[in-house]
């Protein structure tokens, strides 16, 4: 649907409120690659953030009413479901502790062929370096998963999305001050569980 | 300051752009404190395999998987595209008001049309005694006919 390239979210969202499925499918091809990686970033699950993805969107597509483009920017509503959904998502698998504690690890090992960086994939020929950089993304996966969830979310939001801290207070229904401390406080531990890990 | 107010602002720093007065303070407190300094080294560095991972991308086929999961249950498209969902309640209205209208032209209320009783009306227009279409049928001659 090239037709829709030059339009903006926000323009596409009216199109899709009004009735257009066509313009809520840019929407869908547009989004789906930054709701994965910011949903397996909170997760630590392929397969996880898979589910978040579809769940985020079939919200969308039913709630697109609610949508108003004067209040935020469509990317960051969209974030706001996912982010949502990964939260409830966490708390339902802290609940099965002990299932879920079997199954990241699983996860992570299985699901790490299919969608592996696409920098790796396109780039790397050398299978000593694609090892190491295999090796550091586990391990940034690793101690990503240490991370409370809140301080989790702002970095993953922050680092794999480039997003501001004014955006970033929107999806986490919290002021930009507080987003400062919560990038710091994760910041800290990274370093120390990074420092730990070597 | 303290060493863990510094990595604070610096924290800052790696995120937005520090103001003249806070860089120099910082930068200052960095050569001397070696602590703090790797710190900095070290945020940067993991904030570095962080930004790294944007690189993940979704399985093949994802997208495709949610739009036909979002559009399953919405065959109508096409006539969505004709009429806008802020348009569906007024024609409804419409409707409701059209029947109205047709109710008040017979003399009749809504409520009337809907709950009158016509099993009354039926057992009048309904005569036992006259031969039903079917009897006539059955006592026609053309049925007999050859059959002597």
């Amino acid at each position: 649907m090239s037709q829709w390239k030059s339009w903006s979210d926000e323009e596409l969202a009216r199109r899709a409120q009004e009735g257009d499925d066509a313009a809520f499918a840019e929407l869908v091809d547009r989004y789906t690659p930054v709701i994965y990686r910011v949903a397996r970033g909170m997760t630590g699950s392929g397969q996880d953030a898979e589910d978040i993805v579809q769940e985020t969107f079939l919200r969308a597509y039913t709630h697109l009413e609610g949508y108003a483009p004067s209040q935020s920017a469509f990317r960051t509503w969209l974030l706001t479901i996912a982010r949502n959904l990964a939260i409830n998502l966490i708390h339902a698998l802290k609940r099965r502790a002990a299932r879920f504690l079997d199954d990241v690890g699983s996860v992570l090992d299985t699901d790490r062929s299919s969608s592996e960086p696409s920098f790796l994939r396109e780039t790397d020929t050398d299978a000593e370096s694609f090892m190491i950089r295999q090796e550091q993304m586990q391990r940034l996966e690793r101690v990503l998963n240490k991370l409370p969830q809140r301080q989790r979310a702002v970095l993953v939001l922050k680092a794999y999305e480039g997003l501001g801290y004014a955006e970033i207070a929107k999806i986490m229904g919290t002021s930009e001050s507080s987003v400062e401390s919560l990038i710091f406080r994760a910041r800290k531990k990274l370093v120390e569980l990074l420092g730990k890990e070597s | 300051m303290t060493c863990d107010e510094y990595r604070k602002m610096a924290s800052r720093c790696m995120d937005v752009d520090p103001d003249e007065t806070g860089h120099g303070v910082l930068a200052h407190h960095l050569q001397e404190c070696h602590s703090c300094r790797r710190w900095v080294e070290l945020a940067t560095i993991a904030e570095r395999r962080l930004e790294e991972a944007k690189g993940i991308v979704p399985p093949p086929g994802l997208a495709t998987a949610v739009k036909e999961r979002v559009f399953a249950g919405n065959n109508g498209g096409s006539w969505r595209i004709l009429m806008p969902r802020w348009l569906e309640t007024p024609i409804v209205a419409l409707f409701v008001l059209v029947a109205v209208g047709l109710g008040a032209v017979t003399g009749n209320s809504l409520n009337q049309i809907l709950s009158a009783d016509r099993s009354e009306e039926m057992i009048t227009i309904w005569d036992f005694d006259r031969p039903s279409p079917f009897d006539e049928f059955i006592a026609s001659p053309y049925l007999h006919e050859g059959k002597e």
